[in-house]
């Protein structure tokens, strides 16, 4: 169970974050919604103490964030960002061994390398486990990040837009792994997500963010309609359920 | 189709091969550096070497026959070539980690401005002769030692008003640098001809008249550090592969490693650089020689650029005193023309995909 109890945050003196209240079962799978810049990206990194909120609380199990040690908080959180480069040369498999570090001082176990095998051949990077990481495109580095996270067996997984430079059949892989994991380990996935559609087939809950509050929050039907989005997104949509899932369809923009 | 244990095992081979290789590397090393203290003006044989090394520590020079070309050996060319040895490996992993937690590239203790201040302090000294030992090459070293601790102070001051990030270090370590090279030029512009040739001689970087306790202090220091790195080499690895953001989420404190990493490194250059002047090259071209053959692992990287340090400068420091004898050209001034050529033949090389 976490909670997010009148969050606040500013970088500097632009507020940011305004009485932010969440609360999210284990194993959900929330998807964060709302226009560039409406503050996903500061809310995970709020949500999981890389940013010191200005006022209020993040709650585990009913215990502060802030009273965990960063080492603890590793174990409960892990942390896809949404941009990431590296300057220094690095394979796959050492990048994706990272996440295991919480079990790693300096030699790595054979257990660490059979969970790290796994994890590449869900992720579809088996034949790019060699390859150094600066060398791969871009979606194929957004996988080997995503899997590095998972490598961390943490209770909690913060993604920021994990499919944003994926092709479609990843962005299912992707998506089916995590939700396979978030069922099967009883994992809390939080990701912010920008496709609406990909959206309504994973999410269990749905939070919009708009001009740094939360303008909705709840099941797919209370939070995805054509009204919220028209307001959040200050777009015209139409959706139609096909095949058990609801679809967002976009009308074009009127010309001026 | 690749399976499961192909990986295993090549991921396996991958790491024992390159480390196999450390071991044997120290011992061609040590063989080398037998090799060169023979050389010089007098020549010698390796046994003469490993006997008036072993009489020297037994302290019973003084009996043997050729105690002349034993205390030649033992006082003269032992140490200096130790010293070569200690600060290429010394320059060469402060390199690797200051450039680890910079995540830049470009970055060693000259760069950074380290050393252009020890050479500020030992110029204060031989100019000036203010130091707290004047007129003593104690000083010197003294002095270059004191005004690099500053200067890295002053650096971690400034970029921590500037949040500590690799950006703002890099920044504060440059214009630190400018300031500190500005200083010394000036120095230099009013010292008279004598000093000022001292002076200058000191900032080519050189092993001339290096003694056992320089060495001996050397070794303590570096040594406390390739242990510090090696035990914090993983916390590298998550430190430089990505931002500061998901370092914190892994659990480290990226300022706090920084500020540690950096106090070793600082204080290993520091005391190489006031016994043996400043030798700009070696902490920028090690690493990358290193992380050409084995990656960005730091538990590698850090043991490879030691060793490839080492390498190069007792070379360099092997050819500068024998090339011409008995004129011997300063480290310094060496290393470059062997390491410029080489390290560019090398970044061609590697660019082609070659390497
Ligand atoms: N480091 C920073 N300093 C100052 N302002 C920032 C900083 N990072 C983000 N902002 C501002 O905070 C607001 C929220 O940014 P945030 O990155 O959280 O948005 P987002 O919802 O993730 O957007 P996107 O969909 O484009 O990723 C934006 O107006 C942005 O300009
Ligand atoms: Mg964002």
């Amino acid at each position: 169970m976490l909670e997010v109890n009148d969050l606040c945050f500013s970088y500097k003196n632009k507020t940011v974050l305004t009485d932010i209240n969440i609360g999210i079962k284990n194993s959900e799978i929330v998807c964060l919604l709302g226009s560039n810049g409406a503050g996903k990206t500061t809310l995970l990194k709020c949500i999981n103490n890389i940013l010191k909120p200005s006022s209020g609380s993040v709650l585990i199990e009913g215990r502060d964030t802030n009273t965990y040690s960063r080492k603890e908080l590793a174990r409960i959180f892990s942390y896809v960002p949404q941009s990431y480069n590296t300057t220094f040369p690095i394979t796959v498999m050492d990048m994706v061994m990272l996440g295991r570090s919480f079990n790693i001082k300096f030699r790595v176990s054979e257990e660490d390398k059979d969970i790290v095998i796994k994890i590449l051949g869900d992720m579809n990077l088996i034949d790019l486990a060699f390859k150094d990481i600066n060398e791969l495109s871009g979606g194929e580095r957004q996988r080997v990040l995503i899997a590095k996270a998972i490598a961390q067996e943490s209770k909690i997984l913060l993604l920021d837009e994990p499919t944003s430079s994926l092709d479609m059949k990843n962005q299912l892989d992707v998506l089916n792994t995590i939700e396979k994991l978030s069922r099967e380990k009883d994992i809390t996935i939080i990701m912010s997500i920008h496709d609406l559609n990909l959206a309504l087939m994973y999410g269990d809950k749905f939070i919009m963010v708009k001009d740094s509050k939360i303008y909705d929050i709840g099941d797919m039907e209370k939070v995805v309609n054509v009204e919220n989005i028209k307001n959040v997104y200050e777009i015209e949509t139409i959706i139609r359920e096909v095949e058990d899932y609801n679809r967002v369809l976009l009308k074009k923009h009127a010309r001026d | 189709m690749i399976t499961h244990n192909d990986i295993k095992k090549q991921y396996d081979n991958n790491f024992r091969k390159q480390a196999i290789f450390i071991p044997i590397l120290i011992l061609v090393l040590v063989v080398l550096a037998i090799y060169c203290t023979r050389l010089g003006t007098v020549n010698t044989s390796s046994r003469q070497v490993v006997s008036a090394v072993i009489n020297g520590i037994k302290g019973n020079i003084e009996d043997m026959p050729d105690s002349r070309n034993q205390k030649i050996i033992f006082l003269l060319r032992v140490p200096r070539v130790l010293m070569a040895i200690l600060a290429g490996v010394g320059l060469s992993i402060s390199g690797t980690v200051m450039q680890n937690i910079t995540k830049n590239p470009m970055v060693s203790p000259f760069t950074i401005g380290i050393s252009s201040a020890a050479a500020l302090g030992a110029s204060i000294a031989i100019v000036f002769g203010i130091s707290f030992f004047p007129g003593t090459s104690l000083g010197i070293v003294s002095n270059a030692f004191i005004s690099a601790i500053i200067c890295a102070i002053l650096v971690y001051k400034i970029s921590k008003i500037l949040t500590m990030s690799p950006e703002s270090i890099v920044l504060s370590g440059i214009a630190i640098n400018y300031l500190f090279s500005a200083l010394t030029s000036t120095i230099q512009f009013i010292a008279d001809e004598n000093k000022l040739s001292a002076a200058l001689r000191w900032t080519f970087g050189s092993l001339n008249g290096i003694t056992w306790d320089q060495v001996i202090m050397v070794f303590i220091v570096t040594g406390i550090s390739i242990v510090y790195f090696m035990i914090n080499s993983w916390k590298l690895n998550i430190l430089s592969s990505g931002g500061d953001e998901v370092s914190k989420s892994m659990g480290i404190n990226p300022e706090k490693l920084r500020v540690s990493i950096g106090v070793f490194s600082v204080l290993t250059t520091a005391v190489i650089v006031s016994f043996a002047g400043v030798i700009g090259f070696i902490g920028l071209v090690a690493p990358h020689i290193g992380r050409m053959i084995v990656g960005g692992d730091n538990r590698l990287l850090i043991p490879y650029s030691g060793i490839i340090g080492g390498f190069l400068l007792l070379l360099s420091d092997t050819i500068g005193r024998t090339i011409i004898a008995p004129v011997t050209i300063p480290v310094g001034i060496i290393i470059s023309y062997l390491g410029v050529p080489l390290f560019v033949h090398l970044i061609i090389k590697s660019k082609k995909g070659e390497i």
